[in-house]
């Protein structure tokens, strides 16, 4: 299925985002950090190229791409560990796509090294997904929800201010079982994205 | 000499205070930890990492002088270097044409993503974690602490996935090995250290060396390349518990079939083992692993028919007085695995729990517990499952996957500090998101577990013990199922402490 870009509100979102992040992070002061809450909150968007498939779907399913959009919040376990939840929601509606993911995640997003902003993080929660699929040559649309799993990695700029910037790639992935519909049942259905953005993150 | 313990796992119903290693000190009482640790904590220590980050003239730091060199690079190469091994391992056999990656098939592996695989649940749920551990432990052979070495566990799963073969990656084996894998290999690299000793010298040293590094492969062949194995040291502190239980089991077991009693089937011969390592309950918390409990039963149906670990993650003694107080709030790993010919059951959850240790009389304590918390993934047979797959059947599976719930709770009774029952009662539930048999649903559990140590002599113990499982899955276009499943054990017990 090709489908048309989706003209996703999340890439002019987040460049604002980041224009607006990036004076702030580079002009806020160390001793801010002594101030900081142990609260910490963050959005974000970026790009993500998603494909669901099932074991009785037929053909090879094409990814569906576009802007994604995700929120997070928090609260900072140590200096270098943040733990918190995540919203994560991607979607495209137009003609023969009719796709849409969200993500309910509980993450841990870690820093390995004191004096760099690497930083690795993993979710897992749950995903509510709505998809179409041909199984056993059934049309079958549903919306329904599973386990949503997330791990990846990513650079932290501007860490121990108040505004910092976080861009880093993640997969997010999907299963929900099967999918019943009158018109048949596609089977185990898994779903990959492989996303690439960035979050502006407070605390 | 009574023990009572719930599990705080499920099915297994292998709780931690169920084991009878966990026993308690004849004397015990709760002793708050003098600095403790607050969750995380340890997690990138700041001053391990900066103190690792500057080598000595003789090399990377060590955390203390039994510890292995801080060496965070040569620990992620040797997590990839495992991946490697085993492919050549698999490629030996000419039929193994999945093991034969190219650049092409990583390629492909990217695009399709993770899918479920039909493996056969003891490849899945003991041989992946398995493998996971071989990766924790790369971590721990190289001087990073339990919450470093646990993300080298996900790079080596999900390297392994994407590049180690040519099917497609399985979401199933990417947790599994990757939570399994820290569960297997904290557990054994701490028993690995339960028979290290840095300080001998000679034949004894070396066989010492040799069986840890059976235990616990990656330290011991690291120990071995850097000369720590021949070094006369220090232990690492860290790592010798105050006090060990174990409970080595001989006997049978009969496995009743499904809506059958015990009695009418055949008796089952197993080996069993349970090892408390401090007390989940009553041990001050200092860091992950610090007290755990093992549960493992070789036979009695399968060649592993039960295997259980309860890893303290994280611990609090409850109350305003910490010096009096009997309570305990804590956070455990749990990794379950039960295959006993009629009822398979595995998991990977975290459950949060409370203790408390009552006492009765002077010679007499009660521990018990009550624990909850989210099955990030469990497989469970299918109530769907009639046949079982051929030899040879690429597709063995027989169960369903997906997360669920668990709760237990449960008591152990000692008198004197001998066990002399304990009792366990837990559920869980899972939903599935992959079925096997094509059919979703909702799988529900009940299991009671009770065991009862008689004294014999001296060290030995004539031991009782029973199971009751109660499941019933919803399907949700077939027929529901309800079964039933008990199981007796008979065995003679050799406690030590």
């Amino acid at each position: 299925m090709i489908a048309r870009k989706a003209g996703p509100v999340a890439v002019p979102l987040l460049a604002a985002m980041l224009l607006a992040a990036a004076p702030a992070a580079a002009q806020e002061q160390p001793s801010a950090t002594a101030k900081a809450s142990r609260w910490w909150a963050g959005a974000g968007g970026g790009y993500l190229a998603s494909r669901s498939d099932c074991s009785n779907c037929e053909g090879e399913r094409s990814y569906n791409d576009g802007g994604a959009l995700l929120f997070q919040g928090g609260l900072r376990a140590s200096e270098r560990v943040l733990v918190g939840g995540e919203v994560f929601t991607f979607g495209r509606s137009d003609s023969g796509v009719d796709v849409r993911d969200t993500f309910l995640l509980a993450i841990v997003q870690a820093r390995p090294f004191t004096r760099h902003g690497f930083f690795l993080k993993g979710g897992y929660g749950m995903a509510i997904v709505k998809d179409t699929f041909v199984a056993d040559g059934a049309r079958v649309t549903s919306r329904t929800w599973g386990m949503g799993l997330m791990y990846g990695a990513g650079w932290v700029f501007g860490e121990g201010h108040r505004v910092s910037v976080a861009p880093f790639g993640a997969q997010y992935v999907t299963t929900v079982g099967d999918i019943v519909a009158q018109a048949g049942t596609a089977e185990n259905v898994v779903g990959n994205g492989w996303f690439a953005g960035a979050v502006v993150m407070f605390r | 000499m009574l023990v009572c313990v719930l599990a705080p796992s499920s099915l297994s119903a292998q709780g931690p205070a169920e084991n009878p290693a966990v026993d308690l000190p004849r004397a015990i009482t709760l002793v708050p930890d003098p600095a403790p640790a607050a969750p995380f904590s340890g997690l990138f220590d700041a001053a391990s990492l900066a103190a690792a980050a500057a080598e000595t003239a003789d090399g990377p730091r060590r955390a203390c002088e039994g510890c292995p060199p801080r060496r965070p690079v040569r620990a992620i190469v040797q997590t990839l270097a495992v991946n490697v091994l085993f492919n050549l391992g698999a490629r030996l056999k000419p039929e193994n044409a999945e093991y034969k990656v190219t650049l092409s098939s990583w390629w492909d592996n990217l695009k399709h993503g993770f899918e479920w695989d039909y493996n056969s649940f003891s490849v899945n749920q003991v041989g992946h974690p398995y493998q996971g551990s071989l990766y924790f432990n790369t971590g721990r052979a190289n001087g990073l602490s339990f919450w470093e070495s646990a993300p080298l566990v996900a790079l080596g799963s999900a390297s392994w996935e994407y590049f180690g073969e040519r099917n497609p990656a399985a979401i199933n084996d990417f947790v599994t090995t990757t939570l399994g894998g820290i569960a297997l290999g904290e557990m054994l690299h701490r028993a690995g250290w339960l028979i290290r000793d840095s300080g001998a010298t000679g034949r004894g040293r070396l066989f010492r060396e040799l069986a840890a590094t059976v235990l616990d492969p990656m330290t011991g062949a690291n120990r071995f390349i850097t000369g720590d194995a021949s070094r006369v040291t220090e232990n690492p502190p860290d790592l010798k518990p105050a006090f060990t239980v174990s409970d080595f089991e001989l006997g049978v077991q009969w496995n009743g079939e499904v809506n059958e009693r015990a009695v009418n089937a055949t008796g089952e011969p197993f080996v069993g083992l349970r090892l408390g390592y401090n007390d989940v309950y009553t041990s001050p918390f200092k860091q992950p692993y610090d007290a755990f409990a093992l549960t493992l039963r070789l036979g009695g149906g399968s060649a592993v028919s039960e295997a259980a670990i309860r890893g303290r993650l994280y611990g609090r003694v409850l109350g305003a007085d910490k010096e009096k107080s009997q309570s305990q709030f804590y956070v455990a790993q749990a990794y379950d695995y039960q295959d006993n010919g009629v009822f398979e059951y595995g998991g990977q959850s975290v459950v949060v729990g409370l203790s408390r240790l009552l006492q009765p009389s002077d010679s007499t304590r009660l521990a018990v517990f009550g624990a909850a918390g989210p099955i990030v993934l469990g497989a469970i047979r299918s109530g769907l499952v009639t046949v079982e797959p051929e030899e040879g059947d690429p597709n063995k599976r027989t169960y369903d996957f997906g997360p669920g719930a668990e709760f237990a709770a449960g008591a152990a009774l000692r008198v004197r500090g001998i066990p002399i029952a304990r009792a366990s009662y837990g559920g869980f539930y899972i939903r599935t998101v992959s079925a096997v048999e094509g059919v979703s649903g909702k799988h529900w559990a009940q299991v009671l577990r009770v065991d009862l140590l008689v004294p014999l002599w001296r060290q030995f113990r004539i031991g009782l013990g029973g199971d009751y499982i109660n499941r019933a899955t919803y399907y949700d276009n077939s027929p529901d199922v309800h079964q039933w499943m008990p199981q007796l054990r008979v065995f003679l017990a050799k406690v030590s402490r």
